[in-house]
């Protein structure tokens, strides 16, 4: 828990999830049973459940040669479980079948199938649109609180469709997975909140029904990478929440790993950080970004050795990217934090030589300079400072580090995208009757 | 005795003679060295020589000057192979003796040299005299006071009274660095309005006066040249987009290094909340710096967006956590204090340009005080420097010490 007074510098706060969350889901009886009945009829028997497309294993993963210990911490640390958020619809395809009339909730379905229509035809940008158009049409002139009822309606087309073809479910998730971003741009929180929630949903269905190794994978990718969202976006506890979901079904998802070291690293639990970059160099020892912040975090827990090991490490390799221009940024900062100012010069240095526009590297051996009293090279250091940073266009390392696992995002966002387009036709064989495998608008 | 015995005796004396002389007629001929004379004609033999030196080599000599080797101090440094037979050479900054050898030779493999030893500069006493410059601002009943002559100021250094040997008011010529935050949170008019600040600030400059803007997020957006025109100001400034991080600490000692290789009265006017995000120095770093440097800060803060419920610096980040970002504010506070200048406080965006145009309001009224410290220790300490003013009631503003490296 945040102490009094303390914030967390981020980007816009999450505001509607309060009090309103609700612990437990109360099942109600779709009106509209009749159109239901007949749409399903309309779709012929549920399809064989299908092997997704496998998930690309990666080779075994080669163990570094560096064991790292993480001192015990000596101090509480908050837990994890307390953070996760239990709002995410859980249960299976078969629950929600006891019904209950609400006449209004019919409309509901009708303009929710409506949008998965359109989905099927593969034109993404107007089903995102007609969602857009159909869930704020929903809310208008509503409480927030009643968005309880437009997830009911919308989950139980999702069950529908689930216990026909539990593959159908992918190209709905990335729809829904796709709105969140977009209700956040548009300035719509509460329907921001929603399509989380939905795809949230969405990603637990499929991985616990699809009953695969890959299933499993994919909704962990989803969980995750809305996670990761939510936490750029500056909603802590929901991300926490998502990105503990996602390791229930894939204990080894490098997003969500790295996502959670990212909340707690924020939130300054360096040792609950440093405990899942552990978890996460385990299994992928390799993994460039994971390393770095292990560094920076063995560093903030006093293993300043093991820090250094990790850091010469990064600093060695070919790579010529944001983590290796911090690598060098951190080293040379031990070197000078410890006195020694000629190897913090000597790494800089070097580090300046690979990576000439980061004026943060200028900056840092530019003061060790000064420290070393040779004014006048410290000075030209300097004075090329504009000319280095002012071509750049992306953010700078330390920049990209404190935002977030931005790259873990587009890698489990663009797995997601493929996945769902090779699903789509599942999807329009259930809601699109008579255009057979080839839905209208498909390339 | 005959005549056949006699012979032998006189020619004995003549075998002998040129028996003596057998040596020398065998002998090889002498080396031709006398035919090549060389003198080094710069520097003389009683020049003190360092740094850049002209080298100047006369020779005489009977069959052409094939080439003339320069050695200093041991090393050869060169080989002249035509006329003028002259160099420049670098011989370093120290004060000491040096030895310049030159050898030149002919087309027929002679050789003559010089050797030339030039002395050292005597030194008696080394005398280190760095001038201290005070710039300080007296108030009165809140009014900043700027009749006061210089037998009014007195000035205690390290608990020393020191004796001023130059004393100006606020004409003394101005180099100010504008640094203006430039992140994300100074998007759209709080943007503008800094840099209308910025550009009324150099509008009131006076000749000689010079102002440079940064404009910094998490990296330097925009720098512009130094200059007294308002025009120029603006111009470098066009285009110029908020967004970003916020890495005011980096860029803040960026501005005292850049002041380093100016002269003139240095200021640093910093626009900012102070919220640093992303640097990689520490504040404390920046103290150091600061503490070296004879520039006065101004920290002109923007509260106009105040985080409910949050103190200022209060906030964890991905770099630091709550205490250090606090700590880091309260060094910045520290330092601009201690640098003589203040913070001016604005809750208004709107009131920027007037916080400029008073800061520099302010610089006109300074006095200029200057005089060379007593007993200097040269041993990184601090002293501490206190400045009164004759009079009741007046109030003085000046930075608080320097560290005697």
């Amino acid at each position: 828990m945040m102490k009094p007074g303390v914030s967390s510098q981020s980007g816009a706060a999450g505001d509607d999830h309060g009090a309103g969350r609700r612990w437990w889901v109360r099942f109600r009886i779709i009106g509209s049973s009749a159109l239901l009945l007949s749409l399903l009829s309309l779709a012929g028997p549920p399809a064989a459940a299908q092997e997704p497309e496998p998930v690309p294993e990666s080779a075994e993963p080669k163990k570094g040669s560096t064991v790292l210990v993480i001192p015990p911490a000596n101090r509480a640390r908050p837990p994890e479980t307390e953070m996760k958020e239990q709002y995410v619809l859980r249960g299976g395809l078969d629950e929600g079948r006891k019904r209950q009339r609400f006449d209004q909730a019919s409309d509901l379905v009708t303009g929710y199938q409506s949008v998965l229509t359109l989905l099927s035809t593969g034109l993404r940008e107007d089903a995102i649109e007609a969602l857009y158009a159909f869930e704020t049409a929903a809310m208008e002139g509503r409480q927030p609180v009643e968005i309880d009822r437009l997830f009911q309606a919308e989950v139980e087309v999702i069950r529908a469709l689930g216990r026909r073809d539990v593959e159908s479910l992918v190209p709905v998730l990335a729809l829904h997975h796709e709105a969140y971003p977009m209700y956040v741009g548009r300035g719509r929180p509460f329907l921001a909140g929603h399509a989380s929630r939905v795809a949230a949903s969405l990603a637990d269905l499929y991985a616990r029904e699809g009953g695969t190794e890959g299933s499993r994978v994919l909704g962990a990718r989803a969980l995750a990478s809305l996670g990761i969202f939510a936490q750029l976006s500056g909603v802590k506890l929901q991300a926490m929440g998502l990105m503990l979901h996602a390791l229930e079904f894939d204990p080894d998802n490098e997003a969500a790993l790295l996502g959670i070291a990212t909340v707690h690293e924020r939130g300054a639990n360096y040792h609950r950080a440093a405990e899942r970059l552990l978890e996460l160099l385990r299994s992928h020892p390799q993994h460039r970004e994971g390393r770095l912040r292990m560094a920076v975090n063995l560093n903030r827990l006093g293993e300043v050795g093991q820090a250094r090991g990790l850091l010469e490490e990064l600093v060695s390799e070919p790579t010529l990217d944001w983590v290796g221009s911090l690598a060098y940024q951190e080293l040379g900062t031990l070197h000078r934090e410890a006195g020694n100012h000629d190897r913090a010069a000597r790494v800089l240095s070097e580090g300046l030589e690979r990576f000439p526009e980061d004026g943060r590297l200028r900056t840092l051996l530019a003061f060790v300079l000064d420290h070393q009293r040779e004014p006048k090279r410290s000075l030209s250091v300097i004075q090329d400072l504009a000319g280095a940073e002012s071509s750049a266009t992306e953010p700078s390392p330390r920049r990209l580090y404190g935002i977030g696992p931005q790259e873990a995002y587009k890698e489990a966002v663009a797995g997601l995208e493929q996945s769902a387009a090779a699903r789509m036709p599942r999807l329009a064989r259930l809601v699109n009757p008579g255009v057979g495998d080839r839905p209208a608008g498909m390339p | 005795m005959t005549e056949r015995t006699e012979r032998p005796r006189r020619l004995a004396p003549i075998l002998v003679s040129l028996a003596a002389l057998f040596p020398l007629l065998a002998a090889p001929p002498a080396p031709a060295q006398s035919r090549i004379r060389v003198a080094i004609l710069e520097p003389g033999p009683f020049d003190a020589v360092s740094g850049e030196t002209r080298v100047v080599i006369g020779v005489e000599a009977a069959e052409a000057v094939e080439r003339i080797a320069l050695f200093v101090d041991g090393d050869l440094v060169t080989e002249l192979r035509e006329p003028p037979w002259e160099v420049t050479v670098g011989l370093g900054p120290e004060n000491r003796e040096h030895t310049f050898r030159a050898v030149a030779y002919d087309v027929t493999g002679a050789r003559g040299e010089m050797t030339l030893q030039t002395p050292a500069i005597e030194v008696d006493e080394v005398l280190e005299l760095p001038l201290q410059q005070l710039y300080v601002t007296v108030t009165r009943s809140g009014s900043r006071a700027t009749r006061l002559g210089r037998e009014e100021f007195r000035v205690v250094d390290d608990g020393d009274a020191q004796e001023l040997v130059t004393f100006e008011g606020g004409d003394a010529p101005l180099t100010a660095i504008l640094l203006v935050d430039s992140s994300a949170s100074m998007q759209g008019e709080r943007l503008d309005a800094a840099l209308r600040g910025a550009q009324a600030f150099t509008a009131g400059m006076r000749d000689l006066d010079e102002a440079m803007a940064l404009l910094f997020a998490d990296r330097l957006l925009r720098a512009t040249p130094f200059t007294d025109d308002p025009a120029v100001l603006r111009a470098s400034l066009e285009g110029v987009q908020a967004g970003g991080g916020t890495a005011l600490t980096d860029h803040l000692y960026a501005a005292f290094k850049i002041l380093d290789g100016r002269q003139g009265r240095k200021v640093v006017v910093v626009l900012s909340d102070g919220l640093d995000v992303y640097s990689a120095l520490r504040m404390r770093d920046v103290l150091w710096k600061a503490q070296r440097s004879q520039a006065i800060v101004y920290w002109i803060q923007l509260r106009d967006r105040p985080v409910v419920g949050v103190e200022p610096g209060m906030y964890h980040s991905s770099w630091r956590d709550a205490e250090a970002n606090k700590e880091e504010h309260e060094t910045l506070r520290r330092l601009v204090l201690e640098s003589g200048g203040r913070i001016q406080e604005i809750e208004r965006i709107g009131d920027v340009e007037g916080a400029f145009q008073n800061i520099l309001a302010e610089l006109r009224d300074q006095y200029v005080l200057g005089y060379y410290p007593t007993d200097l220790r040269h041993d990184g300490s601090w002293r501490q420097v206190q400045v009164r003013v004759r009079g009741l009631g007046n109030q003085v503003r000046v930075r608080e010490g320097y560290v005697d490296f």
